[in-house]
C-alpha cells in the first residue's frame, strides 16, 4: 500500500496542474505575440538608430508597462478560472475524494498561479528589457526592487482573485480585479479626499487604505525616470503590506473554501 | 471549551494584521517623487515628437497629454484639427492695460482632408458630413470653455506633475467660479512646488480679480489682493530664472525658440518680472521695486518694460 502523499507533494501535483493548463489556453500565446511584436519593432529600431536617449527611456517604460500589465493580466484570468472551472467541469471532486484536504488544494492553486505569473512575468520582463539601448542612467537596485515587487503583487493579485473567484462569477471577478489592478491606485487617491476638510475625512482615509494598491507596487516609472532606489524601510515597509493582504486573501479564502457548499 | 483550528487562528492572525495595515500603507507612497524624466517638458517634447510618437498618432506618452488633445477638440466643437494650440492660445493673453488678444488659427488643417486634397471621394464626402467639420481656412470657433473643465480636472488627476493642465484648468475655471480656480492652481503648486508657471498664474487670478473690485468701496481688498499677486509673481520670476538655462539667449524670431525654453516660458517669466515689479511699486517698497527691476534686467535684457520700470523709479 502507497503511503499518503504530503501537503507539499500534493501543492506540486496542483501546481503542475495549473502549468499544463497555462500552456493549454491561448492567452499565453496571444501575450507572446504582442511582446513578439514589440521585441520585433524595438530591435528594428535599435538597429536603424534610435534618435535620442528620451525616446530610448520611452520604449523602455512601454516595454516593462505592457510587461507589468499583461502578466498580471494573464494570471487574473488564470486565477480566475481556476476553481469555478474545476467545479463547471466536474474535476474537483475527484480530486477531493482524494487524500487532498481543501486547503492545500487553494493553497496549491495559489503556489502554482503565482508561479506561473511570475515566470511570464521574468519571460517577457525580458523580451521588454533586452532589446533596448540603456542611453540614460537607470538605477540598478531599484530595477531588483521593482522585480521583487513585482513578484509580490503578482502573489497579491492571485490571492485576491481566488477569494473573489469563490464568491461571484468569473466575469465579475475578472471586471473587479482588473479595475483594482489599472485603477486601484488612483480610487484610493480619490476616495481619501472625498471628505476633505470633514471631520471623517481621517475614518474615510483610512477605509479606502484596504483596498489593495497594486499601482504602488509598480515601480516602473519611478526606474525609467532615473530616480533614486526605495529605502530600506520603504521597501520593507511595501513587501510587508504585499505580505499581509496576501495572507489576509488567502487566509480568508480558504475559510471561504472550506465552508462552501460544492 | 472547542479548540480553534490552526488555519482558523492564521485567519484571526491575518485579520488583525489586515486591520492594522493602513498605519502603514498610508506612510508608503513610492510614487510620489520629484522630478523624474517622464515628467520634464523638454523630454516630453522630445519624446511626443519623436518618430515612434508619430506612429502611435494620438496615443502619446501619458494620458495627460492624450486629455490634452481631447481639450482642443471641445473648444473646437468637436472638429478635429491638427493639435496646435499652447497654452498661451487657452489662456488670453492680457497685456497689462487689460486687453485680450485674439488669434482666429485660421489656415489649421483639419485631420479630416477637405474635397480637393482627399482622395477617398464619396467616402470623404460622408466622413466631412457626419463628424464634426469646418472649411479649415474659416476662422475657428471656440466655445466658451465650460466644457474643457472636467477634462483639466482628469489631466491632473492622471498626473498630478502636469504643470499646463493647473495652469489652462484654473484659468478657465476663474471666469466661473475664481474661488475653486485659486483651490485648483493652489493644488497645482501643493504637486509642482519648483514649477514657476503655477505661481504666475496664480498671481494672474489675484490680479485679475481686482478688476473686478470697485477701487473707491473695495480698496482694501484689492490692495490685499494685488499683495498676494505681487509674492506670487516675485516667487515666479525668481524660480523661472532658475529654470530658464544659463547660456540662453532670446531668438530673434518665435520660430527660432527651442523645445528646451519655449516661447510660452519666455513670456511668462518676462510677465512675473514686469508685474512684480509693477505690483511692488505701488503697493510696496519702491526701492525694493527698483531693486528687483535691475535684478531681472540683468537676465532679461532687453526688456523695454523693465528699463521704463526703472527709468521711473530711479532716482
Amino acid at each position: 500500500m502507497t503511503a499518503a502523499p504530503t501537503a507539499p507533494q500534493s501543492i506540486m501535483v496542483i501546481c503542475r496542474g495549473v502549468f499544463i493548463e497555462l500552456m493549454r489556453r491561448k492567452d499565453i500565446h496571444v501575450l507572446l505575440i504582442f511582446m513578439g511584436l514589440y521585441f520585433v519593432a524595438t530591435t528594428v529600431v535599435a538597429i536603424v538608430g534610435i534618435g535620442n536617449p528620451q525616446t530610448a527611456t520611452f520604449l523602455l517604460n512601454l516595454g516593462l508597462t505592457m510587461t507589468w500589465f499583461f502578466a498580471h493580466l494573464l494570471t487574473l484570468i488564470l486565477v480566475s478560472r481556476q476553481i469555478p472551472g474545476e467545479i463547471d467541469n466536474r474535476t474537483l471532486y475527484p480530486l477531493l475524494a482524494r487524500p487532498l484536504t481543501r486547503q492545500t488544494y487553494l493553497i496549491g492553486k495559489w503556489v502554482g498561479c503565482t508561479i506561473a505569473g511570475v515566470l511570464v512575468l521574468l519571460t517577457l520582463g525580458l523580451i521588454a528589457w533586452l532589446p533596448v539601448p540603456k542611453l540614460e542612467e537607470y538605477n540598478t537596485t531599484l530595477l531588483l526592487q521593482l522585480l521583487v515587487l513585482h513578484v509580490f503583487s503578482i502573489a497579491m493579485m492571485c490571492a485576491f482573485t481566488l477569494l473573489l473567484s469563490l464568491v461571484s462569477p468569473q466575469g465579475i471577478t475578472i471586471i473587479v480585479m482588473g479595475i483594482l489592478l489599472l485603477l486601484g491606485g488612483r480610487i484610493i487617491d480619490a476616495g481619501s479626499g472625498l471628505l476633505e476638510g470633514s471631520s471623517f475625512n481621517g475614518v474615510v482615509r483610512w477605509v479606502f487604505q484596504y483596498l489593495p494598491n497594486f499601482s504602488d507596487l509598480n515601480l516602473v516609472t519611478r526606474y525609467t525616470d532615473g530616480i533614486a532606489p526605495l529605502t530600506g524601510s520603504e521597501f520593507v515597509g511595501l513587501v510587508g503590506v504585499s505580505a499581509i493582504f496576501t495572507l489576509f486573501a488567502l487566509a480568508l479564502a480558504v475559510s471561504v473554501f472550506d465552508r462552501k457548499r460544492l | 471549551m472547542k479548540k480553534s483550528s490552526p488555519s482558523s487562528l492564521i485567519l484571526i492572525a491575518a485579520l488583525v494584521l489586515y486591520l492594522a495595515s493602513p498605519v502603514l500603507t498610508s506612510r508608503l507612497e513610492p510614487n510620489d517623487y520629484a522630478g523624474g524624466r517622464s515628467r520634464d517638458s523638454f523630454d516630453r517634447s522630445i519624446r511626443n515628437s519623436s518618430a515612434i510618437a508619430m506612429l502611435l498618432g494620438e496615443v502619446r506618452m501619458s494620458a495627460s497629454d492624450l486629455i490634452f488633445i481631447k481639450t482642443e477638440r471641445y473648444l473646437h466643437e468637436g472638429i478635429a484639427y491638427v493639435p496646435h494650440l499652447e497654452r498661451e492660445d487657452l489662456t488670453p493673453d492680457l497685456s497689462e492695460n487689460g486687453e485680450g488678444e485674439e488669434d482666429d488659427h485660421a489656415g489649421t488643417p483639419t485631420l479630416i482632408p477637405t474635397t480637393e486634397t482627399d482622395f477617398r471621394g464619396v467616402i470623404g464626402v460622408l466622413h466631412r458630413r457626419v463628424k464634426p467639420w469646418r472649411d479649415p481656412s474659416a476662422a475657428h470657433n471656440h466655445t466658451e470653455g465650460t466644457e474643457l473643465l472636467p477634462w483639466y480636472r482628469l489631466m491632473t488627476i492622471a498626473d498630478p506633475q502636469y504643470v499646463r493642465g493647473y495652469t489652462i484648468g484654473s484659468w478657465w475655471l476663474k471666469g466661473i467660479d475664481p474661488e475653486k480656480a485659486i483651490e485648483f492652481i493652489k493644488e497645482g503648486i501643493e504637486n509642482n512646488p519648483d514649477a514657476f508657471q503655477v505661481y504666475y498664474m496664480l498671481g494672474r487670478i489675484y490680479f485679475e480679480q481686482t478688476r473686478e473690485l470697485d477701487p473707491l468701496a473695495e480698496g482694501l481688498q484689492i490692495r490685499e489682493l494685488n499683495e498676494l499677486a505681487r509674492d506670487n509673481f516675485v516667487t515666479a520670476a525668481r524660480l523661472g530664472l532658475q529654470e530658464r538655462p544659463d547660456d540662453w539667449t532670446p531668438p530673434k524670431t518665435p520660430e527660432e525658440f527651442t523645445e528646451e525654453w519655449d516661447e510660452g516660458r519666455e513670456d511668462d517669466l518676462r510677465g512675473a518680472a514686469r508685474l512684480g515689479v509693477l505690483l511692488e511699486q505701488k503697493y510696496g517698497d519702491s526701492e525694493r521695486a527698483l531693486e528687483l527691476a535691475r535684478e531681472y534686467l540683468i537676465e532679461l535684457a532687453p526688456d523695454g518694460v523693465l528699463e521704463r520700470r526703472i527709468d521711473e523709479l530711479a532716482p
